[in-house]
């Protein structure tokens, strides 16, 4: 176990910025996923903690002790890929302790180690087997055996779930999820899917653009991103945002949407900094929050008659797209909220939740 | 689509009908050498290898016992035996006509009794029986020449193979030259692989400046012929010591057939997955250890087919193995050689050169149908991901 601290790290390739001036303290212990969409240099980074690739500038410290230098071996570090990349002509105990073998450890501690392993992930039946015999989700399992029997003190997961299928990936989630409640051991782990971040994280990093837009519980992030970035990437069906400007009238504040006439009252709207009258903002508005006027609770409402132009059913609710001047809106309603595609209906917002951005910084108001 | 499609089947019958053209190709003198080598000389000077396997109609020059194993019975000096010997008797072999002189030799139907010009008869048998009887005694020392048209069983003989391996006697025979081949080839084939697989790897997978440069120029190198420096390789050689010898035709065989063994062997480690390298290395592996328990394993493909690539270059090789090799001596002549030997002193020996082809080419033959499927793979690897 062992904390990680990067400092200013940044990575060119050439011309190209991939990484710019990364900052992140992680506590022993703690499940750190790295989110972003591809190409937003959320890999390299993990490369260049265990020391595949080498940074540009920047500090890289585990446990308070610089490692830019040291080999990946000596780094006490992990990983799963997202290949599994396990050794095709090895069997199961052969990849598990290679590891172990190659670092010289006794043969009767490696024994204890791999039944130790096999017990936690449950692979003692496959362990005579070579990798192409196995199934997606044993491999998987593999892979985690491989870097738990190392016993390291983080642990580098590399989009380890992307090559499952939907059901296998949520039930690997858990187990990941169970064995750091077990283990407690730092975790640093890669991912494109928002969903798998929320689920996994104590803390979300997502990264775009080589630069850190947020870091921060998943719940906060999804309840106070940070920038506009933030706010359409956590969450599915993403945020919905209008585009539209700030009013003050009768002693309240409004935010009126782009095009439109309506006046939506935003005074209860925790303002970091006294917003100036008329400015151009983008309003941000949870899908959930966008649903039947009885379902809306509290003071901070607003209702409006607007068209469901689409419907997705998902069982426990249901996704509707309504047109709304010249912005799209997707309102998640009750499953048994009668509504046909094409005919106006009453719409509540529930305004409690909302997040208002500057539309030029992109930032949170 | 019905277009595509057609074009298709048109397609796979040209394959189809090349593949078949191609094999035949192959085939036909394979087949024939084979054939030939268990063949007599009088048998191929008679008929084609394809009519082996059936009966042929020889023309054949034979003599009866000597007149000293004449019988007197009853009055009359009797000679009796079989033409051909105790093959003769198994009645495998069928005369239809013979004759006692070499102007007409089908003068007499099998069963005749034909008057001789120095008097009395010869009666012979279709199985090859006779029997000679005259009422004077038979004079001189040979036997009555009889000329036979007969039927022969298809046979076969080791007789060329005994010959041309085990006899000890024969100079010209391949069994030396065999080993010398085996003895220039094997090394000619291990050391390269070690060399280049190694130097694949570096080339593959570590970082080092300059790498780009070093491929180029083993790119490079794979198109500068070897007749380039046959002479000057040749001039290194004498003047370091080593003159002309087994020692030099391995590192000359080595020298020649490094850079497409890089070259091959490193496209295939290159496309082997990062993932499982760098995994290696967070394990803790180092690269020589990678390189041992990871690289090389999952590179037989492409080591068996460089191997198989180097073994019939070199097995076939002559001008190498006569720059640098073969001296005065002749003690350490190679098969090819040996052959090219055999063109000029037996050209007419066909069942001899036959089978010395035969024995030459067998050893690349099964070393081909053992490695086949490698050949493929490793050919494939690393131009089809």
């Amino acid at each position: 176990m062992a904390s990680l601290e990067i400092r200013a790290l940044t990575k060119k390739f050439g011309d190209v910025t991939v990484l710019d001036h990364i900052g992140l303290v992680i506590q022993d212990g703690e499940f750190l996923v790295l989110v972003g969409p591809s190409g937003c240099g959320k890999s390299t980074l993990l490369n260049i903690i265990a020391g595949l690739e080498s940074e540009t500038c920047g500090e890289i410290l585990i446990d308070g002790r610089a490692v830019n230098d040291v080999h990946p071996k000596d780094r006490d570090i992990a990983m799963v890929f997202q290949s599994y990349a396990l050794y095709p002509n090895m069997t199961v105990r052969k990849n598990i302790t290679f590891g172990l073998k190659v670092r010289n450890t006794p043969g009767p501690k490696i024994e204890e180690m791999l039944a130790a392993v096999s017990d936690l992930l449950k692979i003692g039946s496959l362990l005579d087997r070579k990798p192409a015999q196995l199934s997606g989700g044993q491999r998987q399992r593999v892979a985690m055996g491989r870097a738990l029997v190392r016993d390291p003190s983080i642990f580098l997961f590399d989009e380890p779930l992307s090559n499952l299928d939907a059901k296998l990936r949520v039930e690997m989630r858990t187990e990941i999820k169970k064995l750091h409640h077990r283990l407690g051991t730092t975790i640093v782990y890669v991912t494109h899917d928002q969903t798998e971040a929320m689920n996994l994280a104590t803390r979300i990093a997502v990264l775009h653009q080589g630069r850190i837009q947020q870091l921060g519980a998943p719940q906060h992030l999804y309840d106070h991103p940070d920038n506009l970035f933030v706010a359409g990437f956590i969450g599915s069906p993403a945020m919905n945002l209008l585009p539209g400007s700030l009013s003050s009238s009768d002693g309240g504040l409004y935010f009126r949407p782009g095009d439109g006439e309506d006046l939506i009252r935003v005074d209860h709207y925790p303002f970091r900094e006294a917003p100036a009258d008329g400015a151009p903002v983008v309003f941000g508005i949870r899908p959930e929050c966008v649903t039947l006027p009885r379902e809306v609770e509290g003071q901070a409402r607003f209702e409006v008659e607007l068209v469901a132009e689409a419907v997705e059913t998902n069982g426990f609710d249901k996704h509707v797209a309504f047109a709304y001047g010249a912005s799209e809106l997707i309102g998640r309603l009750p499953a048994k909220a009668g509504l046909v595609a094409g005919q106006p209906m009453r719409v509540g917002f529930d305004l409690s939740g909302i997040s208002i951005f500057d539309r030029r910084s992109e930032r949170r108001l | 689509m019905g277009n595509i499609m057609g074009t298709k089947s048109s397609l796979t019958w040209a394959v189809h009908i090349s593949v078949v053209a191609l094999v035949l190709l192959w085939l036909f003198p394979t087949v024939g050498l084979l054939v030939s080598s268990f063949r007599t000389s009088d048998q191929i000077a008679t008929s084609g290898w394809w009519k082996a396997a059936f009966p042929s109609v020889q023309n054949l020059t034979l003599r009866t016992a000597a007149p000293d194993t004449q019988a007197r019975q009853d009055g009359i000096y009797v000679i009796e035996g079989n033409l051909f010997g105790e093959a003769g008797e198994t009645g495998e072999v069928e005369i239809s006509v013979f004759g006692v002189s070499s102007r007409e030799i089908d003068a007499f139907n099998a069963g005749d009794t034909a008057g001789l010009r120095k008097g009395g008869t010869i009666t012979v048998q279709a199985n090859g029986d006779y029997r000679m009887q005259n009422a004077e005694e038979f004079t001189g020392k040979r036997g009555q020449r009889v000329f036979v048209t007969a039927k022969a069983p298809p046979k076969f003989t080791l007789d060329n193979y005994r010959n041309v391996l085990l006899d000890p006697e024969n100079s010209e025979g391949m069994a030396k030259a065999f080993f010398n081949t085996l003895t220039v080839t094997i090394p000619a084939t291990i050391i390269p692989i070690l060399v280049a697989a190694f130097a694949a790897y570096a080339l593959a997978w570590m970082d080092f400046p300059g790498r780009a440069l070093l491929i180029a120029a083993i790119v490079g190198l794979l198109v500068v012929p070897l007749q380039l420096a046959l002479i000057p390789l040749l001039k290194v050689h004498n003047e370091i010591g080593i003159g002309k010898g087994y020692l030099g035709v391995w590192l000359a065989h080595t020298g020649f057939g490094l850079p497409l063994a890089i070259y091959l062997l490193r496209n295939y480690m290159v496309g082997l997955p990062r993932d499982i390298i760098e995994n290696a290395k967070v394990d803790g592996a180092t690269d020589f250890q990678i390189f041992m328990k990871i690289i090389l394993p999952l590179s037989f493909p492409a080591l068996a087919s460089f191997a198989i690539f180097q073994f019939l270059w070199t097995w076939n090789d002559l001008l190498v193995a006569l720059v640098f090799l073969i001296d005065a001596t002749g003690e350490t002549t190679v098969m090819t050689k040996q052959i090219v030997e055999l063109l000029g002193t037996r050209g007419g020996n066909w069942e001899i050169l036959a089978t010395s082809a035969f024995v030459s080419i067998s050893v690349p033959l099964a070393v081909f149908f053992m490695m086949q499927k490698y050949l493929v793979r490793g050919l494939l690897a690393g131009s089809v991901k």
